[in-house]
């Protein structure tokens, strides 16, 4: 049991690391399409709640990205959760 | 007599009389920026240190420091001031 | 409402003025720790943003814009300041205030940027900064005149002593209160003749204040005679430096050991007790081997940022610009190459990011491409490393730290290739031209430690913030590659061999064995592609998993003096020092060149140079050590 146990948070763990190498690394668009992609699963309360309020990367505008997309998103309607 | 900014000695106090395009001088763009940072008629300037070869050189405009190559140097038309004046 | 939108009903107070008017000082007195360093929008001009509460406890939003000279948008940062101002900038709103910051000592230069704010339809207060100074150069400006002259308060400052901060507060209460901001009046072109008549605008307030012939001779001065001296210039210059990478080994030793002690009773704690399992190997193996690894270099980051920005502070920097131009130029190079290059010793992206500011696209093209061979702070810790590993802590010549001079050396060995690079480029693809300097030296100032250690948390932060997401999650995909598939039934040696990172480890090796590199660097190769503090992190999960199960003291540094030849070690020091080890280097490049041409280039050339300088040092250090 525990050792099925271990080999899921393993295989869980491995895949979000797997998932945020490709958010930090990947072009603009790939950090769009996954941004939406967990917003679009979780919800934007979960997002916020998870986002770091501490300073992203000075030069890579990420935080900034984000924030749009956060108001995109609102505009057009997906973000239902927030209210 | 007026001489250019580049023949003035080091530490001589000198007020610029004309800052003009001449031949090999600082273009349009860079004669504009020194009007704004300070090279205007009636300022005073210094050498500050120069560069052995004379390139860059650091001028003291009125209350500010700048770097100059030659070139922008030679734009800058100068009256050594004496002592008492 | 949402949160976000509340904040966004904020007035907004805009900093404006010169570059070098103690803006940005008066902006982290205002702020304190509330502020946030980002980007504008699609340009690579840095925003800054804090908030701060006036007197009538109004909570505030402040930006300090991008000092400007002018008001024409020459450069991208004036062009920013310009916008803003405006309300043009998309996503940014346009300020109900700015506090136009001058330098009191220089009011001559900054009132004229001060004329030339007015014409935007804001309202204003004028922040008369460093009138300390000003005061010590017998220089009283009459505050009551001045407003009167300009139309706009006036309030004296003393940012670094936060003097005249309360009476700044009350001012903008009064005006936010008062005055509306009007619609976006036409402004008017900026020509010769504007200049002129502003300038002669000055000229009279300041003959009317009786200030307008102070030209009194300033510290600077006096300093500069030495520091700019043709012999003695340089020489300060290369002392400076000396200190600083001497101080790195120095002062960070008892720092890191600490930390080390503590990454490693971590280690042997949660192996001691957690039950035998992969989530403890993944957590003692991956997470605290690799990631720990890594963290352990926080105090030389610091140490070496803490120099980067008393240098920046004092306005030194600048000078040594001013010093280095004529031997940048020799190999066509100009001065304004040396800040975008300079700022790579911090992390290259940023420097190329910086090149923007260069105009000429030769010069532009010439400084990316040479970028990459300054010193990123992210090699700092593959360079500690193996320096501690294999540089006895002797001192030579009288007290002189080896380990750090072998630092100073890795460091000056980057800076000279590049030079070289650069020169080639001239002789073969590139023509020479010359452009304008024109480099602001500005006043000295002593460095304020406030700012210092607002500069030197953000680099904690980003460095820490690195170790924590991007460095983590490579170490645990790394440690899941090196565990799986498990040995086969009776296999002899550690489990690693086997895996899938073992077995391209071993492939890989077959390339890099001519250079002196073992399979467990060849793996370790490949995750410092992503970045390139993260190959020390990998050594640690490799020499973890590699070690067998009992060994948990996570250090390194022995490990690696084991098992390495001291050519193994040079050589990799020397890879180090060339190879284009970081995709978002290369990102950066595709994005500034607008294509694959010249990353490729780069690519190839930094790699190219890498093998051959490794496999020489490695082929010499051999022969040399009798191997």
């Amino acid at each position: 049991m525990g050792y099925w146990l271990d080999r899921v948070f393993i295989v869980l763990v491995v895949a979000i690391s797997a998932v945020y190498v490709i958010y930090a690394l990947g072009s603009m668009s790939v950090k769009r399409r996954i941004l939406a992609g967990f917003i679009h699963c979780f919800g934007l309360r979960i997002y916020t709640l998870l986002s770091p309020k501490t300073m992203g990367c000075t030069h890579c505008g990420v935080e900034l990205q984000k924030k749009n997309l956060i108001r995109q998103l609102k505009q057009s309607g997906q973000a239902d959760q927030n209210k | 007599m007026p001489v250019s900014l580049i023949d003035l000695p080091l530490q001589q106090l000198a007020v610029i009389r004309e800052v003009k395009s001449v031949a090999g001088g600082a273009d349009a763009t860079a004669l504009r920026r020194m009007a704004e940072i300070g090279f205007l008629p009636g300022e005073i300037v210094k050498v500050v240190a120069r560069i052995p070869g004379g390139d860059p050189i650091a001028v003291r405009v009125a209350s500010s420091t700048f770097a100059l190559r030659r070139r922008e140097a030679s734009s800058v038309q100068v009256q050594v001031l004496q002592p008492n004046e | 409402m949402s949160r976000a939108n509340q904040s966004s009903d904020l007035p907004i107070v805009a900093l404006v003025g010169n570059p070098n008017c103690g803006k940005t000082a008066l902006f982290n007195v205002l702020t304190g720790s509330r502020q946030k360093v980002a980007n504008y929008a699609g340009v690579t001009v840095e925003r800054k943003e804090g908030y701060f509460l006036t007197r009538s406890d109004q909570r505030i939003k402040l930006f300090d814009l991008p000092g400007a000279y002018g008001l024409e948008a020459e450069t991208p940062d004036e062009q920013v300041t310009l916008d803003v101002l405006r309300g043009r900038l998309p996503g940014e709103q346009r300020p109900d205030l700015i506090v136009s910051v001058v330098d009191a000592t220089n009011l001559r230069q900054h009132l004229r940027m001060v004329l030339g704010l007015r014409r935007f339809g804001i309202p204003m207060v004028l922040a008369l900064n460093m009138s300390d100074l000003a005061a010590r150069h017998g220089l009283t400006i009459d505050t009551v005149s001045l407003s009167q002259a300009l139309g706009i308060p006036v309030v004296r400052t003393t940012a670094i002593h936060r003097a005249g901060v309360g009476d700044l507060l009350m001012k903008i209460d009064e005006v936010l209160a008062e005055q509306p901001v009007t619609a976006d009046i036409a402004i008017p072109v900026i020509t010769a003749e504007t200049i002129a008549h502003d300038h002669e605008e000055v000229r009279r307030i300041l003959s009317t204040l009786g200030v307008l012939d102070s030209t009194a001779l300033r510290t600077s001065d006096h300093i500069d005679r030495y520091v700019l001296h043709p012999v003695a210039g340089p020489m300060i210059l290369l002392c400076c430096l000396f200190v600083v990478f001497q101080a790195v080994f120095i002062g960070a030793q008892p720092l890191m050991e600490g930390l080390n002690s503590v990454v490693e009773s971590v280690a042997t704690f949660l192996y001691q007790r957690l039950p035998d399992s992969m989530v403890r190997s993944l957590l003692v193996d991956g997470v605290i081997a690799g990631a720990g690894s890594v963290l352990v270099f926080l105090p030389q980051i610091i140490i070496l940022f803490f120099f980067i920005l008393m240098l920046e502070e004092s306005g030194y920097l600048p000078r040594a610009a001013f010093m280095l131009d004529k031997l940048m130029g020799s190999v066509g190079l100009s001065g304004r190459s040396f800040i975008p290059l300079l700022s790579s010793f911090a992390c290259a992206v940023p420097g190329i990011m910086a090149t923007r500011t260069i105009q000429n696209p030769r010069d532009r093209l010439m400084t990316i491409m040479i970028a990459p061979l300054m010193t990123c702070s992210a090699r700092l810790p593959v360079y500690a490393l193996i320096i501690a590993a294999f540089i006895p802590a002797h001192r030579v010549w009288g007290g002189v730290e080896l380990q750090g001079l072998v630092l100073l050396g890795l460091y000056v060995g980057g800076i000279v290739s590049a030079m070289l690079v650069a020169w080639l480029m001239k002789l073969t693809a590139f023509r020479n031209e010359q452009h304008s300097l024109l480099l602001e030296l500005p006043a000295y100032h002593m460095p304020v430690m406030r700012n210092i250690a607002i500069g030197l948390w953000q680099r904690v932060q980003i460095f820490v913030t690195r170790v924590g997401t991007i460095i983590l999650s490579l170490m645990i995909i790394l440690w899941f590659l090196s565990s799986v598939p498990s040995p086969p039934e009776g296999a002899v040696g550690p489990a690693i061999q086997y895996s899938y990172a073992g077995q391209i480890g071993q492939a890989l090796s077959q390339v890099f064995a001519p250079i002196g590199f073992n399979w467990q660097i060849s793996i370790a190769l490949i995750p410092g592609l992503a970045a390139r503090e993260v190959a020390v992190g990998a050594l640690g999960t490799v020499y973890a998993l590699s070690a067998g199960t009992h060994d948990v003291s996570g250090a390194l540094t022995p490990l690696i003096a084991q098992s390495w030849s001291l050519a193994t070690a040079m050589s990799l020091l020397v890879w180090y020092v060339f190879a284009p080890q970081c995709l978002s280097t290369l990102a950066a490049v595709r994005r500034e060149t607008n294509g694959w041409r010249y990353p490729l280039i780069m690519l190839v050339y930094l790699f190219g140079m890498a093998y051959v300088a490794s496999f020489i040092t490695y082929h010499v250090t051999l022969a040399w050590t009798g191997g």
